[in-house]
């Protein structure tokens, strides 16, 4: 009798936590609603939407237009996942196909190992290690196609470095539906006299369509969310990218820099906005891709979002 | 027609762990070779070897030779030797991305190039001798996910088919049919012997004595006895297949 | 007969094309991945090759980092010993009981949390402080680190319990378990290597953010957020030097749960 009574005990305190982690979550997303609302709503009453498409950034004169940042998140993402995806879905076929299972298992740690590395890593190699390649090639390039930029610094330079962040996710997570891809139809298609490339074009890649595209997914996830990575290469100014060299700002590294600069009346609010701008599109992004994106086991333990 | 198949002292391995032991089977053009054993005997590996997927599968090794007709299989490059070799497997195996059309077509496809003027007519002859044609001809779009389990066996063996093989080698085909797709894909093979020269893995012992001209029955990586169907079922030489073969043991 | 020996020849250049554009692609993919570990390698030992410094005076600069990885251990481990029981019940919640409109919101929730970008999380706990008054900067650091890794936590731990199959669970009602005994006797038992090493790697990602603290002007040394300082400073040296100390703790972290949980690698 006595051992029941602990046990409801035990239940109760359990049962509690159980729906009281649940509320805290709610609770948690009602929080960053009503902070960035209450924030952002003297922006939002002064300037209304047009911030969306206007496409100035004049703290001085209280000209704030998202617009140039926008652009600048979705060209540098996609510049980063366009690179990843190819160039990881690659690696990760040829991690597969590696016979030699102590290689093939050191490979595909080491990939998992960098797909832990901080951002702030990246970043670094971007600065010290892309940027000077990327002028070398820059003065050696014709004239003509860049009007005498002197630095690196760009969204070009953003897009390789998510493209470098973005690598390992990508190689994770395909790697992970390529091999649960069947081996007897694979055998099916070799005992047809495919090459074992032809198989994996025809057959393979077709049938792992949906991993990798969730794949590209998540790394997309990762690439708009990313901010410190492109902070430290795009040169953070509030314009509009006319070349791949032009210093621009995407929406969450405006807010990175920006923040201690903000003289103006409406600059911290402003920000609030862009913030607010930045989780629509996340709440967005997610309650869509979520229906797509099918369970990855890999990318649960290496806690890849 | 059918071309003769002969392995002559076949060893295979899968790293140290050797699976076949210096096995020589000889098999006649249109006949059905039927080879029985209890599970983990090399029956599949000794089937592999002969189309050279073994090879495609990491530190395996193999040694010894593979005679087509007087050709030796592995002089030719691989992809024109497993051409000649069609091959089913025990799970049916259709491209699941693929229509049931694209599934027969993508042999030759793969061989001769995209753009065909007679694939079509390929694919109906192929499937009309798979027995299918009938039951898809108005669906040939269709995924070929949703046939079923039967008829996506019979699928897989119209496409090998497409190929016009020399040589068909049936790995267990039946051993996850119902019994009346078994007999489907039993009287298909049946009509198929004309030509082409039939191997036939298979652990069902009725199924060997049903569809075989000739049987081999192999044993932990050795070939105990072979001989004609008859003879191996009634009047065994060996102790041992005597006793499988009248289910004492397997 | 032409026309049929015609095409092998094509079809062997196609594919040594195809074969050779997948290595170049997976050299690529090395060189870029192995070149971000060099290049922090490169960075941290060059000014031994070429400055008058002893080596003396590289023993001696590394004290900060080390105490600032120490200090960053030491947030880290606050804010995830909170994080976990709230990330273990959510998963629950989310996985053990009858799919209700409450739960798909959860579910729905965490999964934007979970990839809600860092800097979100820095400005609403900049603008929370503002509402609920000045609080110390320590608190408002692991608030944010907990923001940050109780969603990615709670994800990664309901995937792991939508693995284990169903019928184990009948099995533990049919003999009459309630549900907590059901969590406690089967499914924490059948998973808790692979969740140990989840809530390893999850450390080892929260140990390398930056975005959620960027905003905090404070004294408080977090290691990845000295790092982007440094180099913002263009303290290139140093901040390399701090990066192989955070490189080296994440594989030490990674080869740990690698070891709890060899299904990663397999």
């Amino acid at each position: 009798m006595v051992k029941q009574q602990r046990n409801n005990v035990g239940e109760m305190v359990f049962t509690t936590l159980v729906f009281g982690s649940a509320a805290s979550v709610i609770l948690l997303m009602g929080l960053i609603i009503v902070v960035l609302l209450v924030h952002a709503l003297p922006a939002i009453l002064r300037f209304g939407l047009a911030v969306l498409w206007t496409n100035q950034w004049l703290p001085i004169d209280q000209v704030f237009g998202m617009w140039p940042f926008i652009v600048g998140t979705v060209i540098s993402s996609g510049i980063g996942v366009l690179f990843a995806a190819v160039v990881g879905t690659a690696t990760a076929i040829v991690i597969v196909r590696i016979r030699l299972k102590w290689l093939r298992q050191l490979s595909a740690a080491l990939v998992q190992w960098l797909s832990l590395i901080p951002s702030v890593v990246f970043g670094l190699w971007g600065i010290k290690f892309v940027a000077p390649i990327l002028l070398q090639m820059l003065r050696s390039a014709p004239i003509s196609a860049v009007s005498g930029s002197a630095e690196a610094d760009g969204i070009l330079l953003a897009g390789l470095t998510l493209a470098a962040m973005l690598l390992p996710t990508i190689v994770t997570v395909t790697r992970e539906t390529l091999i649960s891809v069947p081996p007897s139809i694979v055998d099916g298609a070799l005992a047809l006299g495919a090459t074992l490339n032809e198989a994996t074009l025809s057959i393979v890649i077709p049938y792992a369509r949906r991993g990798i595209f969730s794949a590209i997914l998540l790394a997309l996830g990762r690439a708009l969310g990313e901010t410190i990575a492109v902070v430290m290469v795009i040169g953070s100014q509030p314009q509009l990218a006319y070349t791949l060299f032009t210093k621009t700002d995407t929406l969450t590294s405006v807010i990175a820099t920006q923040w201690n600069h903000t003289q103006s009346v409406y600059g911290q609010s402003v920000l609030f906005e862009a913030g607010l701008l930045l989780f629509v599109l996340t709440f967005a992004f997610y309650t869509i891709a979520r229906m797509y994106v099918p369970r990855s086991v890999a990318a649960a333990r290496l806690q890849l979002w | 027609m059918g071309k003769a198949l002969s392995a002559i002292e076949l060893s295979a391995s899968f790293g140290n762990h050797q699976v076949l032991h210096c096995v020589s089977l000889h098999m006649q053009p249109n006949y059905v070779t039927a080879i029985i054993g209890p599970p983990g005997s090399g029956k599949s590996t000794f089937i592999r070897c002969l189309n050279r997927l073994h090879e495609t599968v990491p530190r395996a090794t193999m040694t010894g030779r593979v005679m087509l007709g007087d050709q030796d299989v592995y002089q030719m490059d691989a992809i024109s030797a497993r051409q000649k070799i069609g091959m089913v497997f025990a799970q049916p195996n259709p491209f699941p991305t693929m229509s049931i059309f694209d599934n027969v077509a993508i042999g030759l496809r793969l061989r001769d190039g995209k753009r065909q003027i007679h694939l079509s007519d390929e694919v109906e002859r192929s499937l009309t001798i798979a027995n299918l044609w009938s039951e898809v001809k108005d669906r040939l779009q269709e995924s070929s996910g949703k046939l079923t389990v039967g008829q996506q066996q019979r699928l897989c063996m119209a496409r090998a088919l497409a190929l016009q093989p020399a040589v068909l080698l049936l790995d267990e085909p039946a051993s996850v049919l119902d019994p009346f797709s078994t007999l489907r894909v039993e009287e298909l093979i049946d009509q198929l012997k004309e030509r082409y020269t039939i191997v036939i893995v298979t652990h069902n012992l009725q199924q060997a004595a049903r569809v075989a001209d000739r049987t081999a029955f192999f044993l932990a990586g050795e070939m105990i006895e072979q001989g004609t169907t008859t003879d191996l079922f009634t009047t065994p030489c060996d102790k041992r297949t005597e006793d499988y073969v009248t289910g004492r043991f397997g | 007969m032409v026309k049929k020996k015609m095409y092998p020849v094509w079809r062997k250049i196609k594919n040594k094309v195809i074969s050779l554009f997948f290595v170049a692609l997976a050299v690529l993919s090395l060189v870029a991945l192995v070149s971000i570990v060099g290049n922090v390698f490169h960075l941290t030992v060059s000014p031994l090759h070429i400055s008058s410094c002893s080596q003396n005076c590289g023993w001696i600069s590394i004290w900060p980092g080390i105490r600032a990885l120490w200090w960053t251990l030491r947030l880290l481990f606050i804010a995830s010993v909170i994080a976990l029981p709230f990330a273990f019940g959510t998963a629950l919640f989310i996985t053990e009981y009858r799919v209700t409109y409450l739960v798909f919101i959860v579910r729905l929730f965490v999964d934007i949390l979970a990839g809600i970008p860092g800097i979100l999380i820095a400005i609403v706990m900049y603008g929370f402080q503002f509402i609920v008054g000045q609080s110390s900067s320590n608190e408002l650091f692991i608030s944010s680190l907990i923001i940050f890794l109780l969603p990615k936590l709670a994800k990664g731990f309901a995937e792991i319990f939508y693995g284990v199959p169903l019928h184990y669970r009948e099995v533990a009602f049919a003999i009459g378990s309630t549900r907590m005994q059901m969590v406690f006797k089967v499914l924490l038992p059948m998973t808790f290597r692979t969740l140990s090493a989840s809530v390893l790697l999850g450390v080892a990602r929260t140990l390398g953010v930056v975005a959620p603290l960027l905003l905090f002007d404070s004294g408080i040394h977090y290691l990845p957020v000295d790092i982007y300082h440094l180099t913002v400073n263009g303290e290139f040296i140093k901040a390399a030097m701090y990066s192989l100390f955070l490189l080296f703790t994440i594989l030490l972290i990674y080869l740990f749960a690698a070891w709890l949980d060899q299904e990663i690698i397999k």
